[in-house]
């Protein structure tokens, strides 16, 4: 039940990630377009593509986790006894759960406190644009606990796909 | 307290917790134990670092790598490469490199280079013989041209940093670039000596020649990065995403590769690799943060200057410095914090500030091979599919070269400042 | 730590982070050194300031955060970092409007600055002062700039602001917004001609290597502030914020007297030295440039009202 649903709440955000990426591509080749061709230039499409840049880095870290993604050194581990191994997993879990929770409690902060606050050429509420931390975590905390208890593998670098 | 932090960080990263998690945790501990900095600093930081407009050529470049993969091109051009100069002993590694520096003259940014050239010589090199984990070194070392080669997003931000001319620092940049680049490509030669790699296939012009048309829409594609960029059409940011329409316009309608599912896998392995490296290099900023303002690195310099050392002993400790720091703090940060108060060390042994600029960025080059943080490490373990930790005994050799190349180019300063002189 | 030096009531010293973008030579860079050099004198030793200089700690909105939450106790910014939270503060950047930098100071030491520095501690921002960060001209690589006519066809970089862009467009240049790290390269390689440089830009960003005339059109006033978090602020005693107070009015004036007009000369002799053609506002038909950017007033007026029917009242 919780892996079809993590699972599901992924193949979400990966449409998303993608999306952004492609709209990402197309925003900075229209500017170039425009301004070659048109002699115009939009105010807002550098500030979009970043914006853009952090919402896809931020919400791919979560699924990333499936594909064994994040980099770590797993060699003074792998050179232990299995038991010892595992053991020592878990409580790397664990402080990788610790760690988003500071982020979702730290970024949740940020947010609120910037939601009246407005970006320069976009005019969005900055909170809104911040809101892409605490959710990339709570992704991050949803797939490691789903790694944790399917395949007990995370921090690893070997591609599970 | 900071002795504490990088104690908490190397104990992270033994129990094999994400490098980008050990960043931030140990740092958030120490900023919760002492209070020094406010916790909000944490997100807000990492959301600065990767709100950057330079930044984001890593992930078209990245984008356009796979798609030049996928998409037919890279087969094409490394046949061509290889019709040129295969022959030769370490032939594709050669064309590596060179490929790399000729990237770098169009690009201000090591990891973008590493990134656009890796997914294309990476699967070839290892087609003809040499290992996964060389092949993905040579293009982490060979990808550090392109902040050494100019133009260079850091010696701008040297050049800003310690007041001397960029146009100076650019042209000083020039021969010591293609000084580095040909001093890694010796190394790769020996290596093929030692361990027989060389090509199964003789020089053909004919072969040459068929290669070239063939190719010749693929062959383009970096002479339009490179034509559009000098010619001033666009910027070598706006460059990355030039490539990734050009690839896939090629890869999509005439060389009819790409598919629509495998579209989707080239989007999804990049939003995977850039995420895993934003996340990296978002929280090594929150750790440098900490260790500016608590003044880390102005301790350490004013240190250094307190000795009346021999010149060459100071610039020694400096480079050693220099590749401590490189460990851990990306290099924009590290020429931002550390100009101002390296300097003025420096010159005061009479070491120009040109020159010092030069061998400076060359010296945090070399912190883009080395863990703790070495992005041009992991964008070539990401595109070459390799560990890591794999890594780091056949990088190890180009990184002393490296070190050896700062130290001549120190020797020899008619290489960087007599060049510039001669055209000022 | 920082927070364990901030408890005045103790008698201990106190130790203030300032922050700003500016390398240490240039004008703000002296002020913020001036500053550091003064406190002690000021307050009997009982502050210290530690001056992290060119965007050491990141760049001027990031910074504005940072006072806001506390985890550095002062910046020295230009004021559009600040209307990221004080959006009010982004009349400044309408085209044209201050005659002189008197005429700039004596607003935003009166009525006008006092309702910005009301706005500004709402956000928890306390605003020390504004001061003459300098003023906007033109440069570029292909011609003297007297008339609209000169102007006209200019790729010019500015800032990704629309009051900015809409000015140059109300110009007849066409506005490219490219970030501050890619300038220097995009004008050596052409994406753009020219910009709307401070002199601050000019030569800490090296642009005169690239752009070799300048007009100083005078297109917009750029004010400095110098902000405090404002809880810090409100710890100090009584008798400390008044010394601390008379520190900063004192820095300030130092500022616009000798370190500003000093700064200015050398900047343009560098210049010159260095074959730029400085066109003097003077020679330059800036009645039609003024009528020019009406655009953009009939544009964006509405949102400052309150602010710009004073300073057109002062004219
Ligand atoms: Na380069
Ligand atoms: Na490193």
């Amino acid at each position: 039940m919780y892996h079809k649903f993590v699972h599901g709440l992924n193949r979400y955000s990966q449409y998303i990630a993608m999306l952004l990426l492609v709209i990402m591509v197309f925003l900075v080749f229209l500017q170039i377009v425009m301004r070659e061709v048109l002699n115009y230039s939009f105010s807002w499409t550098e500030e979009a593509a970043r914006y853009m840049l952090v919402w896809v880095s931020f919400i791919s870290s979560g699924f990333a986790y499936q594909y064994g993604a994040h980099i770590s050194i797993e060699v003074f581990v792998n050179k232990l006894k299995p038991t010892l191994n595992r053991a020592i997993k878990i409580i790397g879990t664990v402080i990788a759960i610790i760690f988003a929770i500071i982020l979702i409690t730290t970024g949740g902060e940020l947010v609120l406190e910037n939601l009246m606050n407005k970006s320069p050429a976009l005019h969005l509420p900055m909170g809104l644009v911040y809101l892409a931390i605490p959710i990339g975590a709570l992704l991050q905390i949803l797939n490691i606990i789903d790694l944790l208890v399917y395949k007990n593998i995370v921090g690893s670098n070997e591609v599970s796909k | 307290m900071s002795i504490l932090l990088f104690i908490l960080l190397l104990v992270l990263f033994i129990i094999n917790v994400p490098i980008a998690v050990a960043l931030g945790l140990s740092t958030v501990i120490i900023v919760f134990l002492t209070g020094s900095i406010e916790l909000s600093t944490l997100p807000h930081r990492m959301f600065t670092t990767l709100d950057s407009f330079p930044l984001l050529a890593a992930p078209f470049f990245i984008l356009a790598g796979k798609i030049m993969e996928h998409g037919g091109i890279s087969d094409k051009i490394v046949e061509f490469a290889s019709s040129l100069v295969g022959h030769f002993r370490g032939g594709l590694a050669h064309v590596s490199i060179v490929a790399c520096m000729f990237f770098a003259a169009l690009s201000g940014s090591a990891v973008a280079t590493t990134a656009a050239v890796g997914a294309l010589m990476i699967p070839s090199m290892v087609k003809v013989g040499y290992s996964r984990e060389f092949s993905a070194s040579v293009q982490a070392a060979g990808g550090t041209t392109g902040v050494i080669i100019p133009p260079s997003v850091p010696m701008v931000m040297f050049a800003v940093s310690a007041g001397v001319s960029v146009s100076d620092l650019f042209i000083a940049g020039i021969i010591p670039g293609i000084f580095v680049g040909v001093s890694l490509m010796v190394w790769v030669y020996i290596y093929s000596l030692k361990n027989n790699i060389k090509s199964d296939e003789k020089f053909e012009f004919k072969r040459t020649v068929r290669s070239g048309l063939s190719s010749f829409l693929a062959i383009l594609m970096p002479l339009i990065i490179l034509g559009g960029i000098y010619s001033g059409i666009f910027t070598p940011t706006e460059a990355s995403v030039i490539a990734v329409v050009y690839g896939f316009v090629i890869g999509k309608f005439v060389y009819k590769k790409i598919t629509s599912a495998i579209m989707k896998k080239i989007l999804l392995d990049t939003v995977v690799v850039v995420s895993t490296l934003s996340i990296i290099i978002a929280s090594a900023s929150f750790f440098g943060f900490y260790i500016t303002i608590e003044r880390l690195p102005h301790e350490i310099a004013s240190i250094i200057s307190e000795f009346n050392l021999h010149p060459f002993v100071v610039m020694l400790v400096v480079i050693i410095f220099l590749l401590i720091v490189g460990m851990f703090i990306d290099e924009i940060s590290a020429i931002i914090i550390l100009t101002p108060i390296l300097l003025p060390i420096v010159t005061a042994v009479g070491i120009d500030p040109v020159h010092f600029g030069v061998l400076m960025i060359i010296n945090l080059a070399i912190g883009l091979l080395t863990p703790p943080v070495g992005l041009s490490l992991f964008v070539a373990s990401k595109v070459g599919n390799v560990l890591p930790e794999k890594m780091i005994r056949p990088v190890l050799p180009f990184i002393l070269i490296m070190v050896l190349d700062v130290v001549l180019l120190y020797l020899l300063p008619q290489l960087s400042v007599g060049v510039m002189k001669f055209f000022s | 730590g920082n927070k364990e030096g901030n408890e005045n009531a103790s008698g201990d010293e106190i130790v203030y982070r300032l922050g700003h973008a500016a390398p240490e030579t240039d004008p703000a860079g002296l002020l913020s050194n001036k500053m550091a050099d003064d406190i002690k004198a000021f307050t009997s030793e009982q502050i210290t300031l530690e001056v992290f200089p060119g965007a050491q700690l990141g760049g001027e909105v990031e910074m504005v955060e940072q006072v806001r939450s506390g985890t550095i106790d002062m910046a020295i910014v230009t004021s559009g970092a600040l209307s990221n939270f004080v959006q009010e503060v982004a009349f400044l950047d309408m085209p044209f409007l201050f005659e002189d930098f008197e005429h700039a100071r004596e607003i935003l030491q009166g009525e006008v600055g006092d309702k910005l520095k009301a706005k500004a501690e709402e956000k928890g921002i306390k605003l020390l002062t504004f001061f003459d960060y300098g003023i906007a001209n033109i440069s570029n690589n292909k011609r003297d700039i007297y008339t609209l006519n000169d102007v006209k066809g200019l790729k010019l970089r500015t800032l990704e602001n629309e009051i900015f862009m809409d000015t140059f467009r109300a110009l007849g240049a066409d506005p490219v917004p490219i970030p501050y790290p890619e300038l220097y390269t995009s004008i050596q390689q052409g994406v753009v001609d020219g910009t709307d440089p401070l002199n601050v830009t000019m030569t800490g960003g090296k642009i005169y290597e690239v752009n070799k005339h300048l007009s100083k059109v005078g297109i917009s006033y750029r004010a400095g502030v110098i902000v405090m978090n404002l809880d810090k602020y409100n710890a100090l005693s009584d008798d400390l914020k008044s010394k601390f107070d008379s520190m900063i009015i004192d820095g300030r004036d130092y500022y616009h007297d000798t370190i500003y007009p000093e700064y200015e000369a050398s900047a343009e002799k560098l210049m010159k030295e260095n074959g730029v053609n400085i066109i003097e506002a003077e020679d330059i038909d800036l009645g039609s440039f003024k009528e020019a950017v009406q655009p953009v007033y009939d544009k964006h007026e509405a949102k400052f009202s309150e602010f710009i029917s004073i300073i057109k009242e002062s004219r």
